[in-house]
């Protein structure tokens, strides 16, 4: 994660698709920059072996942030944990550092929303 | 899991791994069973089965034989439908713009893969990247609607079974797991075929993948089944490849479509819904129907649902293709490419003239097992996982290798091939009818194009039988064409592990070696690591450099071995100390 002259913290969020899909589609909120979503999922792979196939994988989607303030952010990630708990299945949100792909945190509905925010700027 | 015999739609080629291969026990018996199936001759294939004595082999052989009609019938289900082909169409919008997309990198100075990155504006300006060209742009908007389109249509839903997938990519997979367990009844007979779906690593992924289609069908009572057989499903399967086929003649090229509140003549999980919904005041009909009455139901209840018979609905697909190759596929466009594109369109018009006359060749189990899987010959591709040194056989083209150009003359372990294909295919395979004819331009395709295009369309995150031909795309990319090719770290390397279990399935040894110590392992014990997961390790390798071998040996060595490796438990804690940097994938080796 790297932090800009003007404190903007980047991250991107990966998530299931009907999670990013809403994120994208969230009122506007102030000091939050949201750029397009994009699939994780690969076009180009090779169609499935009958020997060994592949289990189901969630269908995931990506959607890159920027964070002005920690405040910004705990606004963003309360607004997250509400999506998750209104879809049926137990899903979660990872907070992903798009310079190395490292995680930095998760978005379930028992997350800490500002120790995470607060992480992020730390 | 690991990929051994796979379709490649990128050059509608059929990919088997003889290393892997000859991992297994009996493995000249396999190999003996793969090469004739790929070749249809079944009678000779059920007596070469026959005259094997170790069960477990003579049973595995079978499975790989199978496996082949799937991935053949996947051959035909691409060629066919207009989902195949609009799957087609994606690699090919890539191979025309090869030369705009080099150029236009060139002129940049760099290229961010996969191209969809490129409209993510915060991203870019995150990791200082240049801005792209409005070419570039549009490219990259191409390949980020095709993956919204086939994430629109895959929908998982939770079934009493496990969760099942409903997508044009699911169908493709039903409609071959129906051929090759019908051509395995009809081959092998009613108890071999059982033996043989049960020759599987985990059986609830089968289910979940394979048979989803047949539940629900039958929960919606459009097929009947008498019951059970044993463990196993029994079914009236007239209707089953008319409706499949009836949801994968979707409407892909941005034309008008048909929707009401519970239909949609899009995306195949909708058309399939659809007719779900719309047969079912004909389920008396069509459960006593045959395959040729059934494919007229589907075709009349499609015409009331979408105003297009499916026949009609294929026509317009293929007359829009047409309209594409004939006048739109201008000059500037890659050479090899368009090549390639008319010789797909032109089997895909014959095919299907064929098929307009004689649907039971290719929606009638019966017929298409006993007599049209015969002469389905896509292009056949050897890879070679661990890298074999030297040259292909004479009869061979190397496809996919590496010849160092320092140490290939001093050395003979610094020039090896991956992949290889036999020369003249449509010379030497016999009875080639539903088959391309340009053997050349999909070769090319294959080691060239669909490397690079597969880059910039996924990054590195992508299932391949040999993860080199993404790597060398990348060198290529650097040094012929001097671009400096950013990675999208999140898109740096495909994910996915293989559990040990798989292996002693694979095999069907109960014994192994520690590929480093040497050691005996014995099942369940040991891990299992896949080649990038190695190469997502880098500590792991210097390692092996200061292990006493020779650097060259091992960087050699190293660079060439592509396929997984197995480690005793002991050894396992050793590996896993080593830690997890994806920043020298690409250099490992050099």
């Amino acid at each position: 994660m790297h932090e800009e002259a003007k404190m903007v913290v980047v991250v991107t969020l990966r998530g299931p698709k009907e999670v990013i899909d809403k994120i994208a589609e969230l009122p506007e909120i102030a000091g939050i920059e949201l750029d397009e979503t994009q699939s994780d999922h690969s076009l180009s792979d090779a169609v499935d072996s009958s020997i060994g196939p592949q289990e189901f994988e969630q269908i995931l989607q990506l959607i890159t942030v920027g964070i002005t303030t920690a405040t910004a952010g705990v606004t963003l990630f309360e607004k997250i944990r509400s999506l998750l708990g209104s879809t049926e299945k137990n899903s979660n949100v990872a907070v992903v550092d798009p310079t190395n792909n490292k995680t930095l945190g998760n978005i379930a509905a028992d997350t800490n929303s500002e120790r995470l925010a607060s992480g992020l700027f730390k | 899991m690991i990929p051994i015999i796979q379709f490649d739609p990128s050059s509608l080629t059929l990919w088997y791994d003889t290393h892997l291969i000859a991992r297994m026990r009996g493995s000249a018996e396999i190999g003996k069973a793969l090469d004739l199936a790929l070749r249809g001759a079944d009678a000779e294939l059920v007596d070469h089965i026959k005259s094997i004595d170790d069960s477990w082999v003579s049973t595995r052989a079978s499975t790989i034989a199978v496996a082949c009609w799937h991935e053949k019938r996947h051959f035909v289900d691409f060629l066919l439908t207009n989902y195949g082909a609009f799957r087609m169409r994606q690699f090919f919008s890539v191979y025309l713009n090869f030369p705009a997309v080099i150029s236009d990198a060139q002129q940049m100075g760099e290229l961010l893969v996969p191209l969809q990155s490129y409209r993510e504006k915060l991203f870019c300006k995150h990791l200082g990247l240049k801005s792209p060209t409005d070419s570039i742009l549009a490219i990259a908007k191409n390949i980020r609607d095709r993956k919204k389109m086939l994430g629109d249509d895959m929908h998982v839903e939770a079934s009493r079974f496990g969760d099942i997938e409903i997508s044009g990519e699911s169908l493709l997979e039903a409609v071959a797991h129906h051929i090759q367990t019908a051509k395995a009844e009809r081959v092998f007979g009613i108890e071999a075929s059982h033996l043989i779906q049960k020759d599987v690593p985990e059986n609830s992924i089968v289910s979940q993948r394979y048979t989803w289609a047949y539940r629900l069908l039958i929960h919606s009572g459009l097929i009947n089944s008498p019951g059970m057989i044993g463990d196993g499903l029994l079914i009236d399967d007239s209707p089953f490849l008319p409706i499949c086929y009836g949801a994968l003649a979707c409407r892909v090229w941005g034309q008008q479509q048909t929707r009401t509140e519970s239909t949609s003549s899009f995306n195949p999980s909708e058309r399939f819904a659809s007719l779900v919904i719309g047969l079912r005041d004909q389920a008396a009909d069509i459960h006593k129907a045959s395959v040729i009455d059934a494919w007229e139901i589907v075709n009349r209840t499609a015409k009331k649902l979408f105003d297009r018979t499916i026949i009609e609905e294929m026509r317009a697909d293929i007359e829009l293709e047409e309209d594409f190759v004939t006048k739109k596929m201008s000059e500037d466009f890659l050479k090899s490419a368009r090549t390639a594109y008319r010789d797909y369109h032109e089997l895909r018009v014959r095919t299907f003239e064929r098929f307009v006359e004689h649907p039971e060749e290719v929606l009638d189990q019966r017929v298409y097992s006993d007599s049209t899987e015969k002469g389905v010959a896509p292009y056949v591709i050897v890879a070679a996982s661990s890298g074999e040194v030297g040259d292909p056989p004479p009869d061979y083209s190397r496809i996919l290798g590496y010849s160092d150009p320092e140490l290939a003359a001093k050395r003979e372990d610094a020039r090896w091939w991956w992949a290889a294909s036999l020369k003249d295919q449509n010379q030497r395979v016999p009875n080639r009818k539903i088959a391309l004819q340009s053997q050349e331009v999909w070769m090319e395709i294959a080691s060239d194009l669909a490397p690079f295009a597969k880059l910039i369309m996924d990054g590195r995150n992508i299932r391949t039988m040999l993860g080199p031909e993404i790597v060398a795309a990348e060198a290529r990319l650097r040094t012929t064409f001097k671009i400096n090719l950013v990675v999208d770290p999140r898109h740096a390397y495909p994910k996915g592990t293989i559990p040990s279990d798989f292996w002693y399935y694979l095999t069907g040894k109960d014994t192994h070696r520690c590929d480093m110590t040497y050691e005996t392992v014995t099942k369940p014990e040991g891990l299992v690591v896949g080649p990038w997961a190695l190469r997502l390790r880098p500590g792991f390798y210097d390692a092996l450099r200061g292990s006493g071998y020779p650097d060259t040996t091992v960087a050699l060595a190293f660079w060439r071995d592509w396929s997984p490796w197995f480690f005793s438990e002991e050894f396992r804690e050793q590996f896993e100390r080593f830690v997890v940097d994806d920043t020298r994938i690409a250099n490992l080796g050099n």
